[in-house]
C-alpha cells in the first residue's frame, strides 16, 4: 500500500504504465488442431472464436459438430476458472476468445487480462494496470465484455481497453506488453481526443456515483495525496473532468491491421450536468499504436450532421454529450468497413436541452476502416428520449432477397425491431416507413414527429400498449385491464414520458413503456446469425412498465426520471424550501412502474410469443419460430376477478444468451432469466425448427454470451457466471470417449 | 385435592397467563423491527451476489446506507421498501426479478445497514413484511440525557 501511495505521489499515469503486472509465461499451449494452417473465414479460423461475436461479422456461429442433439444433455463440466482470484466484479459479462490453442479473457473490476489453458482451465499468464484515480472514478468499473485478438502468423496480440481508458497490446504467448506499441505496450486513450490533459484529484475515496456524481476534479497547484483519507492528487493525469467522463465496456475490434476503439460514457440515468464528453471512434495502427483517425459521434460545427443539433453541437454546450458507441462492433474486412452501433445522447428520458434529430445518436454508422470516413449511417430513433441505445454488434449476412444476392447488415435493437440494411449503402432491404408518432407534453421537449418503423420482419417484443394487447378472458377482466391501462398514456410505440405531477395537457402522470430501456434486445442477449441459411436467432425480453419525468431538485436538467441528487458530491445546492421525501413517496406518488401493469399479480398483457428466442429468415424477412427463454412460468392468483379462469403461462423472463452451431441454437437464460433458485440450465434447440433437443445442468446462470471452440480434438462450450466475489468461467465438454468424429467444417 | 379442583382453581390463572402471553406476542409481532434478526446470513449472501449483478452498476452504497438510508426508510414498514424495490428496480427493467430475488436483495440491504441476521429467511410476503418496522441502529439509540 505504501509503495502504491508513493507511486501515486511520485509518478502518475505515464509511470503507472511501467508498473504493469506481467506475470509472464507459464506454459505455452499446444496449437489447436482445428486451426493449424486453416484459412480465416470472416476473420476467424474454423473451430476458433477470435472475436467477441466469434468472427468479424459477429455471427456467434461455429461450424463445429461434435456437440449435437444426440449428446448435448451429456455435457459435463470440464473445469471452472475462478475469475474472482483477481478481485470482485459486478456481474461477469465477458465472452472469452479462443485462438491458436489459448483461451483469453478479462476479469474483475480492474479488468485483468488472462490466458487460460483451454484443456485444463489453468491460468497461463495474466496482466493488469494500476490506473490510480482513472480506475477509481471510471464510469465502467468492471471486467467488461472481453478483448480483441490479432495475429499475422508468427506474432499474436491480445488487445485490451482498460477501465481507465488505456489501450494495451499484449503478447498472446507471454502476457508481456508489446514494447513497440505505444509507450511500453500501452496507449493513453485520453490522448488524441482533442482535450487538455490535467492532473486529477478527488474529494472522496469512493467511485463515481450514477450518473456523474462524485466526479474527480482538476488538481490544485501543489496538491498532494492524503494517504490516510485517500483524497487529493495522486499524480493521475487525464482529460479535465470539467469536460466530462469517458469509459469503455466493450472490446475493440481489429480489422485489416487497424484497431477500432470507441467508448462508453457516464450512464444517462440521472445526470447532474447538462453536458458531458461526446463519443468518438478512433483507428489505431495495430503494430505501433499510432492514432490514424478519429470520427466524432456528435458532429462538431462544420461536420456532416451538425445541423441536427439545432441549438448547436459544440462540446460543452447544454445537452451535448454521450452518443457513445458502447456495444461491440462488427466489420466486413473485404469491404473495409466497420459497423458502429451508436448509443443515445445525454440524457435518457428528456431531450429538451438538445432539440433536433441528434445524429449520430441511436444509429448504425458504417466507417471506412482505413480513413475513418463515414460511408453511410442509418438513424433508428430520431431525438431519442427512450434510452434506446443501439445495444449490440450488428450481424452481417449474405442472403438472397427477391432472387438477388445481397450483402446485408441486420441490427437488432432495444425497440424490438430488426432493421435490415444493405451493408454497402445503408439502404433498407425492406421498406422502413417514417411514421407519425405521439408527441411529448413535457415542457421544453420537442419530440421528433416521425420514427422509422420496419415493414418486416415483425417485432420480437411488445410494442407500446393498445387495447387489443389487454387480457380479455371475461368482460369483467377486460374492463378492469382497460381501466388500469388507461391510467397511463397508451399508444402503439414510441410513447413519450408523461409529467409525474400530471400537469401535462392530457393529465397523465405516466406513459406505458414497451419495450423498456433494457429492450427488446440489450447487451446481455442479442443475436446469433447463421451464415449457412441466412437466419438469425434473437435473444430478447418483452415486458411492460411505465415511464414518467419530473424535476430533480439538484440537477441542471429541467426534467429527468424521478430522482433526487441533493447531497451528492457535484450536485447543485438544494433549492430553498427543499424537503427530502422518504419511503415510497421518494420521487413521486405513482405506486410503481411494474406493479402498475398487473391485477392480482397477473399481467394485463396477453401472453404472446415475444421475448425469448425468435428465429427469422433474413432471405424473406419471415419469422420462423419462437421459444421462451428457458421455461414458461405458470400463472396463479387469488384475485376473485380471475375465479374460474384458467390462466395461460407467461413466457420466460430475461434475455437469452445465444450462439449457434452447425445444427443447434444453444443458449443460457442470462442473469435475470430462468428460475430464481437452482438448478440452472444451458439449453439447446434444433436451429431449423426450434424444437427442444436437450438441456444440461450448470453450476450457475450464464451472465454473458457463451462461446465454443475445438481444442485438441474436443469441443468446449465456455461461459461466464456469477457476480461480486463469485465470478467464474465454466467449461463444458463431452465425457472422454464420447467425442465422436465431429469437428470443424469450413464455411 | 382432586385433580379436577386443581384444574378448576388454576384455570383462570392459566387463562390469564395465556391471554397475557398472547397479547405480548401480538405486541411483539406488531413491534418487530429489523433489529430483531429478520433475515438469514445465507439469504443476505445470495442477495449480495444479486446486488453485485443487478444493482451495483447504478448505485453507490452511500446512497442507500447510513444516514441516507435512515432518512429515507427509518420507521417505515419493511413491506414499503420491498414494494419500492420490486416495482421500481432495476430502473431499466422494473419488476424483472423474481420475488425470491427481490427479497434476497432486501436482506442484503438490511445487512449493509448493520441490521443483524437471524435464524430464518425473510419471505417475499407483504403481510409478513408489513408487520416489520425498519429501524436503524442510529434511530434505536436511547436519547442522551
Amino acid at each position: 500500500m505504501r509503495q502504491l501511495s508513493l507511486n501515486r505521489r511520485a509518478i502518475g499515469i505515464a509511470a503507472c504504465v511501467l508498473a504493469t503486472i506481467a506475470a509472464g509465461v507459464l506454459v505455452r499451449a499446444r496449437l489447436s488442431s482445428a486451426a493449424e494452417g486453416a484459412a480465416l473465414v470472416r476473420g476467424n479460423a474454423p473451430g476458433e472464436w477470435r472475436f467477441w461475436g466469434a468472427d468479424a461479422w459477429s455471427t456467434r456461429y461455429s461450424p463445429l459438430t461434435q456437440i449435437d442433439a444426440s449428446n448435448f444433455a451429456n455435457l459435463q463440466v470440464a473445469w471452472q476458472w475462478n475469475a474472482s482470484q483477481f478481485g470482485e466484479d459486478e456481474y461477469y459479462r465477458t465472452t472469452p476468445l479462443y485462438a491458436n490453442g489459448r483461451l483469453f479473457t478479462v476479469a474483475s473490476t480492474r479488468r485483468v487480462a488472462a490466458a487460460i489453458d483451454p484443456g485444463t482451465g489453468k491460468t497461463l499468464w495474466h496482466w493488469g494496470l494500476d490506473e490510480g484515480l482513472r480506475w477509481q472514478k471510471a464510469p465502467r468499473q468492471f471486467a467488461g465484455r472481453g478483448l480483441a485478438y490479432w495475429s499475422d502468423g508468427p506474432n499474436e496480440r491480445v488487445i485490451v481497453v482498460t477501465p481507465g481508458y488505456h489501450l494495451a497490446s499484449i503478447d498472446a504467448k507471454t502476457g508481456t506488453p508489446d514494447p513497440r506499441f505505444g509507450k511500453n505496450g500501452v496507449v493513453d486513450l485520453m490522448n488524441g481526443l482533442g482535450y487538455p490533459l490535467v492532473p486529477w484529484a478527488v474529494d472522496d475515496s469512493g467511485p463515481l456515483i450514477i450518473s456523474d456524481a462524485a466526479p474527480p476534479r482538476k488538481a490544485r497547484t501543489g496538491e498532494k495525496w492524503d494517504s490516510v483519507r485517500k483524497i487529493g492528487a495522486d499524480g493521475t493525469i487525464g482529460i479535465d473532468p470539467a469536460i466530462g467522463q469517458i469509459a469503455n465496456s466493450s472490446p475493440a475490434i481489429v480489422v485489416n491491421d487497424v484497431i477500432i476503439v470507441g467508448n462508453s460514457a457516464v450512464h444517462g440515468y440521472f445526470p447532474i450536468r447538462t453536458h458531458n464528453m461526446p463519443g468518438a471512434i478512433r483507428g489505431f495502427d495495430v503494430h505501433t499504436g499510432r492514432q490514424l483517425w478519429k470520427f466524432n459521434l456528435i458532429p462538431q460545427p462544420g461536420e456532416f450532421g451538425a445541423e441536427t443539433w439545432t441549438k448547436g453541437s459544440k462540446v460543452g454546450s447544454d445537452g451535448v454529450g454521450k452518443n457513445d458507441a458502447w456495444a461491440p462492433y462488427s466489420a466486413d474486412p473485404e469491404l473495409g468497413l466497420v459497423y458502429i452501433p451508436v448509443g443515445m445522447p445525454l440524457m435518457d428520458e428528456y431531450g429538451g436541452h438538445r432539440p433536433g434529430a441528434n445524429l449520430f445518436g441511436t444509429s448504425l454508422v458504417a466507417l471506412d476502416v482505413k480513413t475513418g470516413k463515414r460511408r453511410w449511417h442509418y438513424q433508428f430513433v430520431h431525438h431519442d428520449i427512450w434510452d434506446y441505445d443501439t445495444p449490440m454488434a450488428p450481424n452481417l449476412l449474405d442472403v438472397t432477397v427477391n432472387g438477388q444476392r445481397r450483402k446485408i447488415v441486420a441490427q437488432t435493437t432495444k425497440q424490438g425491431w430488426v432493421y435490415a440494411l444493405d451493408r454497402l449503402t445503408g439502404e433498407p432491404v425492406w421498406p422502413i416507413v417514417e411514421t407519425p408518432v405521439l408527441q411529448s407534453e413535457v415542457p421544453g421537449e420537442q419530440t421528433w414527429p416521425t420514427q422509422p418503423i420496419p415493414s418486416r420482419p415483425e417485432p420480437y417484443s411488445q410494442q407500446g400498449l393498445v387495447e387489443s394487447d389487454l387480457i380479455d378472458y371475461t368482460p369483467a377482466i377486460k374492463d378492469s385491464a382497460l381501466k388500469l391501462a388507461k391510467r397511463c398514456r397508451m399508444g402503439p410505440y414510441f410513447i413519450p414520458a408523461s409529467l409525474a405531477d400530471g400537469t401535462g395537457a392530457s393529465g397523465y402522470r405516466c406513459s406505458w413503456y414497451a419495450p423498456g430501456a433494457s429492450g427488446g434486445v440489450n447487451i446481455d442477449g442479442g443475436t446469433a446469425a447463421d451464415p449457412e441459411t441466412g437466419r438469425i436467432y434473437v435473444g430478447s425480453q418483452s415486458g411492460l412498465s411505465t415511464i414518467q419525468v419530473q424535476k430533480d431538485p439538484c440537477s441542471e436538467f429541467r426534467y429527468s426520471s424521478p430522482h433526487d441528487s441533493c447531497g451528492l458530491i457535484g450536485a447543485l445546492p438544494a433549492p430553498a424550501g427543499y424537503v427530502a421525501q422518504s419511503g415510497s413517496a421518494r420521487g413521486n406518488g405513482f405506486e410503481g412502474r411494474a406493479a402498475g401493469s398487473q391485477i392480482g399479480g397477473v399481467s394485463i398483457l396477453k401472453p404472446k410469443p415475444l421475448g425469448g428466442v425468435t428465429a427469422y429468415d433474413m432471405n424473406s424477412g419471415d419469422k420462423i419460430w419462437w421459444v421462451p427463454n428457458g421455461i414458461s412460468t405458470p400463472v396463479a392468483t387469488n384475485d376473485a376477478l380471475f375465479a374460474g379462469v384458467t390462466l395461460p403461462p407467461q413466457p420466460g423472463r430475461g434475455q437469452a444468451q445465444i450462439i449457434t452451431t452447425k445444427t443447434l441454437v444453444i443458449y443460457g437464460t442470462g442473469r435475470s432469466g430462468g428460475p430464481p433458485r437452482p438448478p440452472f440450465h444451458l439449453y439447446a434447440v434444433d436451429k431449423a425448427t426450434g424444437k427442444d433437443v436437450g438441456q444440461v445442468q450448470i453450476p450457475a446462470k450464464t451472465t454473458a454470451v457463451p462461446m465454443t471452440f475445438m481444442h485438441q480434438g474436443r469441443q468446449y462450450i465456455v461461459f461466464a457466471t456469477g457476480a461480486g466475489a463469485n465470478t467464474a468461467l465454466v467449461a463444458l465438454t463431452l465425457p472422454h470417449g464420447a467425442e465422436g468424429s465431429g469437428g470443424a467444417r469450413r464455411r | 385435592m382432586k385433580p379436577q379442583l386443581l384444574i378448576g382453581v388454576a384455570s383462570p390463572l392459566i387463562l390469564s397467563v395465556v391471554v397475557s402471553a398472547t397479547a405480548c406476542a401480538q405486541k411483539a409481532r406488531t413491534e418487530r423491527t429489523t433489529l430483531a434478526g429478520v433475515y438469514s446470513e445465507p439469504q443476505a449472501a445470495r442477495g449480495q451476489d444479486l446486488y453485485a449483478g443487478m444493482c451495483k452498476s447504478c448505485h453507490a452504497a452511500a446512497t442507500h446506507t447510513g444516514v441516507a438510508f435512515e432518512k429515507s426508510w427509518n420507521g417505515h414498514p419493511l413491506s414499503e421498501l420491498f414494494g419500492f424495490i420490486s416495482t421500481r428496480m432495476p430502473k431499466n427493467e422494473p419488476g424483472s426479478l423474481a420475488p425470491e430475488e427481490y427479497i434476497d436483495v432486501l436482506a442484503y440491504l438490511l445487512k449493509l445497514n448493520q441490521m443483524p441476521a437471524g435464524p430464518a429467511e425473510l419471505p417475499p410476503d407483504t403481510t409478513v413484511l408489513g408487520a416489520i418496522r425498519i429501524q436503524t441502529h442510529a434511530a434505536a439509540k436511547p436519547p442522551i440525557r
